[in-house]
């Protein structure tokens, strides 16, 4: 599903962010992504979803060969693809239901199909009795849902989050771990982005660890930690 | 992928309404150079009218020679009966032109008391069938010894039609600046728009919106921006012909003047609506590359 051969990225300035990373996640993997701020986390995914092109290397997404993706064919790829964010990018002016809605509103579904899809997945989220609440009367785990229900409402091959827990208490943050959890239970790919380290010990998933832009670790049920 | 109509009329009539300032200076920019574009298609056509009319009562003067004999005066006269172009020939004696120049400067008699019908040329007065081909009766007659000189008005004419070509110039670089100027402020109009939905364009190419959903709505808010100002335009063209077509003499012909003709609103409603399409187009360019 994802698949990355020698892929590598230099910032002006000989910034080397990754270094001949080779990853190949199947369908229906949930990897948790870890590495200290700066090690590569956010350049690997936005690479992936193709806001950044790899200075070498070739890199697979959804079956997809990116380099060779023309720009036109990028919001298609944008479609199979779920994107979570740490500061959740919900838009103030419009409701919880609107915010879901708008995904599918400017890909061009129309109104009978959208209504259905919306309420099923903020009802997967778990926040059917706060479809009308503006994102400023949600609190942060709950703006977290919305977030992840517009990401997934359109069904997307691979759901990928970044920092998705960053803002949120230990508590809340398993929450939205065990939200993503069911949804790679329906045969999502989950790749998600972290550096909070009980989170990955507690659901003891494939862990890919970053250094420095290198790949220092891909173990299957891993923790955080090195286990050494 | 079915076309949301709703959508992106509701997205575009949001953003003029949260820009007004800045609009109206577009719409009026637009408008103001549309207009100057109208004045000058109308000035245009009112002046071929007038050059038409006064080409078509260009009778071609061919002045003789004194001393000339009966029989040379005949020979032009024959000559000028023999070409195609000749509608008719009639001879204007001296006494005749004498007559005609005194009622010409019946108010300046300064100009005719000191000189006698004898200074004046006698002339045939040459009406054509095609005012243009004056150049017939010069290559048969200029070298006739028994002709003076052939005078017609073109000359009158062609002066007329510089000074309207220098004057449509002069416009035409003005209308250039005032699009350029329109141009800017859509484009300007656009980016402050852009701006003010920046989160709603970064979530929707984050989950798949086409590039053109995603500029439709800017593109017709500047296209709207520009016919706004074509209408403008339309309207102050139609007033200001209704002002114009009564200052002028009855004779002088203002059939240009009459409504708005169809032409001039198709070239005013496209260019606004090209102005505006350019305008939102170079904003989306400079601040929504992917």
């Amino acid at each position: 599903m994802i698949k990355t051969e020698h892929v590598s990225k230099v910032y002006r300035g000989d910034v080397k962010a990754l270094v001949d990373v080779n990853v190949d996640i199947a369908k229906g993997e949930f990897v948790f992504l870890v590495g200290a701020s700066g090690s590569g986390k956010s350049t690997f995914t936005k690479i992936l979803t193709k806001d950044e092109a790899p200075s070498e290397g070739e890199v697979f997404v959804a079956g997809r060969p990116l380099n060779r993706l023309p720009k036109w064919r990028v919001p298609y790829l944008r479609r199979a693809l779920g994107v979570v964010f740490q500061d959740y990018k919900l838009l103030e002016n419009k409701t919880a239901y609107e915010n879901v809605s708008f995904a599918l509103e400017v890909i061009g579904h129309s109104e009978p199909r959208i209504r259905p899809l919306v309420l099923q997945t903020l009802e997967l989220v778990g926040l059917s009795d706060k479809l009308d609440r503006m994102p400023h009367e949600l609190s942060g785990g709950e703006q977290q849902r919305v977030c992840i229900a517009r990401a997934f409402v359109n069904r997307p091959q691979i759901l990928i989050a970044d920092e998705p827990t960053g803002n949120l208490d230990p508590a809340t943050s398993l929450e939205i771990v065990r939200l993503l959890d069911r949804i790679n239970r329906t045969g999502t790919t989950v790749l998600m982005t972290t550096h909070d380290h009980t989170i990955v010990d507690a659901m003891r998933r494939r862990v890919i660890e970053l250094e420095g832009g290198h790949v220092v670790r891909d173990q299957d049920r891993g923790v955080y930690g090195s286990t050494d | 992928m079915p076309i949301k109509v709703g959508y992106f009329v509701r997205e575009a009539t949001t953003n003029l309404r949260r820009n007004k300032l800045m609009t109206m200076a577009a719409i009026l920019t637009a408008a103001v150079s549309l207009l100057l574009l109208g004045g000058v298609l109308t000035l245009g056509s009112f002046v071929a009218s007038i050059t038409h009319q006064i080409e078509n009562q260009v009778e071609v003067s061919v002045f003789l020679n004194d001393n000339i004999t009966q029989q040379q005066q005949d020979d032009v006269r024959t000559t000028l009966k023999e070409l195609d172009v000749v509608k008719k020939v009639t001879f204007v004696s001296k006494a005749q032109a004498f007559r005609e120049f005194k009622s010409l400067y019946r108010d300046q008699p300064a100009l005719y008391e000191n000189i006698t019908p004898d200074v004046l040329p006698a002339s045939f007065r040459v009406e054509l069938s095609d005012p243009q081909r004056v150049d017939v009766i010069r290559s048969k007659l200029a070298r006739n010894p028994a002709v003076e000189e052939i005078a017609d008005q073109r000359a009158t004419v062609q002066r007329l039609v510089r000074f309207t070509g220098l004057l449509r110039t002069f416009s035409v670089v003005m209308i250039l600046v005032l699009l350029g100027a329109a141009v800017l402020l859509i484009s300007n109009q656009t980016q402050l728009a852009i701006y003010a939905r920046r989160r709603e364009i970064e979530i929707m190419k984050l989950v798949g919106a086409t590039n053109w959903f995603v500029r439709l709505p800017f593109m017709l808010e500047g296209i709207a921006t520009g016919l706004a100002g074509a209408v403008i335009a339309l309207l102050l063209l139609g007033v200001g012909k209704r002002i114009a077509r009564s200052q002028f003499p009855v004779w002088i012909p203002t059939t240009a003047l009459h409504g708005v003709a169809f032409g001039q609103v198709l070239w005013l409603v496209i260019l606004g609506g090209v102005v505006g399409a350019i305008g939102s187009a170079v904003a989306m360019r400079r601040f929504l590359e992917a």
